[in-house]
């Protein structure tokens, strides 16, 4: 029996070609684009899932009440307390403490070698699982300076023959350091948060740091690893007890433990749980690919059920010579499942074709194994559920059809299933104008990101860390810095200036009141620093390098001057860090974090020793590569240990707003693929309209019709159900797109002109695909139309 | 075999009722070859379908060996309909995309014929029909003769008890026609009971009983010659009216 509906399905394909063509193209186009889209959403998953029993990992987060009530979360940690854990906690089966990434400049080979590693507690083997190819687990760290290597990094320091070459071997460091190799591990995978080059123990971290040891320095992750069945609850509430066993202040301190694998998605915390974060993209694409899945969808039960009328007679048939109701839908369902699955096979070359750009855009890396079992199941079933969902209604529809009618010509000519495709073509509309103003919009504000002035020049900057020994010498070096050709002006500071986050509530001034708790800003700069950047002086003055007091003044921004309730700021006096600062200047306000937040309030102090962490050159316009090419030199001089890294201020500005730049080219692709869909739905449909109005046409054309004429016939119904999903679509889409629009602290607004726009749009494109086949229409000689009746 | 009882049909327009059929009280015995003449829109057709069971009639009683068909739901009228009856169209109602034999073979997929005695059985009639040359072909390359003997021998390849067939030379010429009712006869010969619409005199006399229709009323009925089996009659000789 089934072979007999495979035979009747390609001999039915067969005869019609294009509709075949259409139907395979656009279901294609559907599958491929929401498999991508699931295999993203599958990798995004998948973080930190690969390690044994990670559910049973959390990190230890630290909640402080503020003013406000609201709690202020911290992911960090005191080192010291990941060792008490270890004594005292009979749940903890193991607990760590991870530092953030350090870099190390090794020296081997003919460039130093810049890598990114972690600090962390002995326990890193049995809470994580990155296997170790080289060593031995108990004595990775059995002496100081033991560096654990990952394999990448041992391939590049012993080549590709590395194995039996590493443990025992030195490498040399800059800072005349050097580290003994104790192992190799497995690179940690794309999907692991944790990325790191080598590992180091935190024993030689607080050797050469001391000061990490205090109970208030909170500088690195800390995990746990609990037993299996620990009461959650229970365990945060005894981590806290010992915790103030051992610091006794802040009585009203709490602790969250945080599910591990689920820091990814779930990033955002409010009140020390997590509340959101990239589970929100993660909803968003899958609505995307179900949205596209089912645009594809629609166009197959629209040309399906369209298709009807020329396959009425068959179905009669059948019926008369004793097919059942359910063994006719079945055939039509198995048509529509083989078709699904013919165009999961297109829908695969497209992934091939579509994988490079689709990483492009995300950053993400996807490799798809199509013999593995997820990966398989995963397509088949997008293909099935695609089959059964297009075919189900049609299967439904067509053997509904009663014999009898069908032979007397009835339910062939004007049968029940057009108003549901009408209903049908309004909802793919309706996504698609959602998508479009959806991507107009987020494409304005990116737009807006892009352009906005953010107080401050961005252009022709360069940063470049202090290493080594240029942080010293850097004040020395001044004078060969500006002879450098193309070298505008410079100086150092601690932070970039759109990106400052070290925050204080510290600061205190004559007339503070007691409950003020602003958190400011600070940073810390060079003589010229403003200058450098284009930030402009309000009030007073910069600090000069002609006053050596300077390095006991102030320069604050607006923000500042307002939070603090300074009516006339210069000369006032603040202390925070145990120093008093006198105002000396006020900042205009430039833009201190990403334009999701406001613009705080801002403390500038200058460098005590005439340094900073990072070196900001702004060169003159067209002469970049040549001052590049001259700090180059300088640098490899000065620090031959490091290599020599730099970053425009431009570009940082950019990758600040990745993700939204990403969203936005996501948005357009959806919405261009999204009216593709639907149009070539329209296609379809304007194909068999034309041709059941064939008489209607001719007789227009014999009364004295113009081909303008029919083709605005046709193209009015058409235009209808577009307007109607368009209508439908604005308050959808104005929900959508303000929701998204309300993390950012500075906003374009949404204006008329981006739905006007999407609706001409639509409008345009859905006019181009019905005219194909109502211009053929209304050119046909109408004797020849009337002529077959 | 067939007992109607006050069979009606009627459409609604509007208030007004349109009566196809207008109580009709017929009996038809296994093995008869009963011919339905009347002129156009006398419901001919209608009472074919009827007793086909493609259509239900809007009152009345309808036995089938003695089940109450008016009682039945759709599914067991289908199950009635598939078990005991062929059917045969005017315009052949071939399926385009399928080929001679794959056409004549449909009806055993829709009854679970294994697949060995499928090819045996569509063997066997193609080789009695003489299309065996013809299997391969698809329906747009046979003449309108051959696509009805196609038909013939898809509405008999489930061996039904009853035929009935709609006008089934009315696209043919007469040569072409005259086979058909031959083979008809031969059928009928052979157990198979025939109930054929038909305008033409001359298929009429092909069978053993002739009822004429007229607006819904059985106007005259009339056995023509003994059914097969029961008589003697000549076999093959039309004995007229």
């Amino acid at each position: 029996m089934l072979k007999h509906f495979l035979v009747v399905t390609i001999r039915n394909l067969q005869r019609d070609i294009g509709y075949t063509l259409v139907n395979v193209m656009g279901l294609g186009t559907g599958i491929a684009v929401s498999l991508l889209l699931f295999f993203w959403v599958r990798n995004e998953l998948s973080y930190d899932r690969f390690h044994a029993d990670a559910e049973r990992i959390y990190q230890v987060a630290f909640n402080f009440p503020e003013e406000n009530g609201e709690l202020s979360t911290w992911i960090t940690a005191p080192i010291a307390f990941a060792e008490k854990i270890n004594e005292e906690i009979p749940e903890a089966e193991a607990a760590l403490s991870v530092t953030y990434p350090k870099e190390i400049s090794f020296i081997r080979g003919q460039e130093p070698f810049l890598g990114e590693g972690v600090y962390a507690g002995n326990a890193f083997p049995d809470v994580f699982n990155f296997p170790l190819l080289e060593g031995h687990k108990e004595s990775l760290f059995s002496k100081p300076n033991d560096i654990v290597l990952t394999e990448t990094l041992a391939e590049k320091f012993f080549g590709s023959g590395w194995r039996g070459q590493t443990v025992g071997k030195t490498l040399e460091a800059a800072g005349e350091e050097s580290y003994t190799v104790s192992g190799v591990m497995a690179a940690p995978p794309a999907n692991s948060t944790l990325q790191f080059d080598f590992l180091l123990s935190m024993e030689d971290y607080l050797r050469q740091r001391p000061w990490e040891k205090h109970w208030g320095n909170f500088s690195s992750r800390l995990y746990v690893k609990v037993k299996p069945g620990t009461d959650i609850p229970a365990l945060e509430n005894k981590l806290i007890s010992l915790f103030h066993n051992n610091k006794d202040d802040e009585e009203d301190t709490t602790i969250s433990l945080l599910s591990f694998p689920g820091r990814h998605l779930y990033s955002k915390l409010e009140n020390g749980r997590p509340v959101g974060g990239r589970i929100t993209y993660v909803r968003l694409f899958i609505g995307a690919a179900a949205f596209l899945l089912l645009i594809a969808c629609i166009n197959f039960m629209n040309l399906a059920t369209a298709r009807a009328t020329r396959r009425s007679r068959e179905i009669g048939v059948r019926k008369v010579v004793g097919a059942s109701r359910g063994q006719l839908a079945w055939q039509f369902l198995s048509e529509a499942v083989a078709i699904a699955l013919v165009a999961t096979g297109v829908g695969i070359v497209l992934i091939e074709l579509l994988k490079g750009p689709f990483r492009q855009i995300t950053g993400t890396e996807l490799s798809i194994n199509y013999l593995e079992p997820g990966t398989l199941s995963l397509i088949l079933g997008t293909g099935l559920v695609a089959g059964l969902l297009s075919g189900s209604y049609p299967a439904f529809l067509l053997s509904s059809f009663r014999a009898v009618n069908i032979f007397r010509g009835k339910e062939a000519g004007q049968f029940s299933g057009a108003s549901l495709r009408k209903g049908l073509v309004v909802l793919q509309f309706l996504l698609s104008a959602c998508l479009i103003v959806c991507a107009f919009g987020v494409h304005q504000q990116v737009n807006y990101i892009m352009h906005k002035n953010l107080g401050l020049d961005r252009e022709n900057v360069v940063r470049i860390p202090m290493n080594g020994a240029l942080y010293d010498k850097y004040p020395n070096l001044k004078d060969e810095i500006s002879a450098i050709p193309g070298v505008k002006q410079f100086a150092a500071s601690n932070q970039t200036p759109f990106m400052i986050n070290s925050e204080t509530r510290d600061p205190v001034w004559a007339g503070k009141a007691p409950d003020n708790q602003t958190g400011f800003r600070v940073m810390e700069v060079t003589n010229g620093f403003l200058e450098t950047m284009g930030i402009e002086i309000a009030a007073g003055r910069d600090f000069s390098p002609d006053r050596p007091a300077d390095t006991l003044s102030l320069v604050i921004n607006e923000t500042a001057a307002r939070a603090m309730g300074m009516g006339q700021p210069l000369g006032q006096k603040v202390e925070f860090w145990g120093v008093t600062g006198q105002i000396i200047g006020v900042a205009k306000d430039f833009h201190v974090n990403s334009l999701h937040s406001s613009i705080a309030p801002l403390i500038l102090y200058l460098s005590r020793s005439g340094s900073s962490d990072n070196l900001y050159v702004r060169t003159a316009a067209g002469q970049t590569r040549q001052a590049m090419l001259g700090l180059e030199a300088l640098y490899k001089r000065v620090v031959p240990d490091y290599p020599f890294g730099y970053s425009f201020l431009d570009e940082e500005y950019s990758r600040l707003y990745r993700s939204e730049m990403a969203i936005g080219k996501l948005a357009f692709y959806f919405a261009f693929i999204a009216i593709l869909l639907s149009c070539i739905g329209l296609f379809g449909l304007s194909a068999f309209t034309a041709a059941r109005r064939t008489r209607e046409i001719g007789i227009r054309k014999v009364v004295g019709a113009s081909v303008a004429n029919i083709v605005n016939l046709l193209f009015k119904d058409f235009l209808k159900l577009i307007l109607i999903g368009f209508v439908i679509s604005v308050p959808v889409a104005w929900y959508l797109l303000t929701a998204w629009l309300d993390s950012f602290a500075y906003q374009t607004g949404i204006g008329a002109s981006m739905f006007l726009a999407t609706a001409g749009l639509m409008v345009l494109v859905a006019w181009l695909a019905v005219s194909y086949h109502s211009i053929r229409a209304a050119m046909a000689n109408p004797v020849e139309a009337l002529g077959s009746e | 075999m067939i007992r109607l009882r006050d069979i009606e049909r009627y459409y609604r327009n509007g208030l007004r009722k349109a009566w196809v059929l207008n109580q009709i009280n017929l009996d038809i015995k296994e093995g008869e070859f009963v011919t339905v003449m009347g002129p156009s829109g006398a419901g001919k057709s209608t009472l074919l379908n009827i007793i086909g069971m493609l259509e239900e009639p809007s009152g009345g009683e309808y036995f089938f060996f003695d089940e109450p068909v008016h009682k039945f739901n759709e599914r067991r009228r289908s199950d009635l309909h598939k078990a005991y009856m062929g059917f045969v169209f005017q315009a052949y109602h071939l399926i385009d995309d399928l080929t001679v034999y794959e056409n004549i073979e449909t009806p055993l997929l829709y009854r679970n014929v294994k697949g060995k005695e499928r090819k045996s059985m569509v063997a066997e009639i193609l080789d009695r029909f003489n299309i065996v040359a013809k299997k391969g072909l698809f329906p747009e390359q046979l003449s309108g003769g051959q696509q009805q003997l196609v038909g013939v021998a898809r509405a008999v390849i489930s061996k039904p008890r009853l035929l009935l067939a709609d006008e089934p030379t009315g696209n043919l010429h007469t040569k072409q026609g005259d086979q058909i009712m031959e083979l008809f006869q031969e059928l009928n010969e052979e157990g198979v009971t025939i109930i054929q619409v038909t305008h033409s005199e001359r298929n009429a006399s092909f069978g053993t009983r002739v009822i004429e229709l007229v607006d819904g009323n059985v106007r005259s009925d009339e056995q023509i010659r003994q059914p097969a089996g029961q008589g003697d009659a000549p076999k093959g000789v039309p004995n007229g009216k």
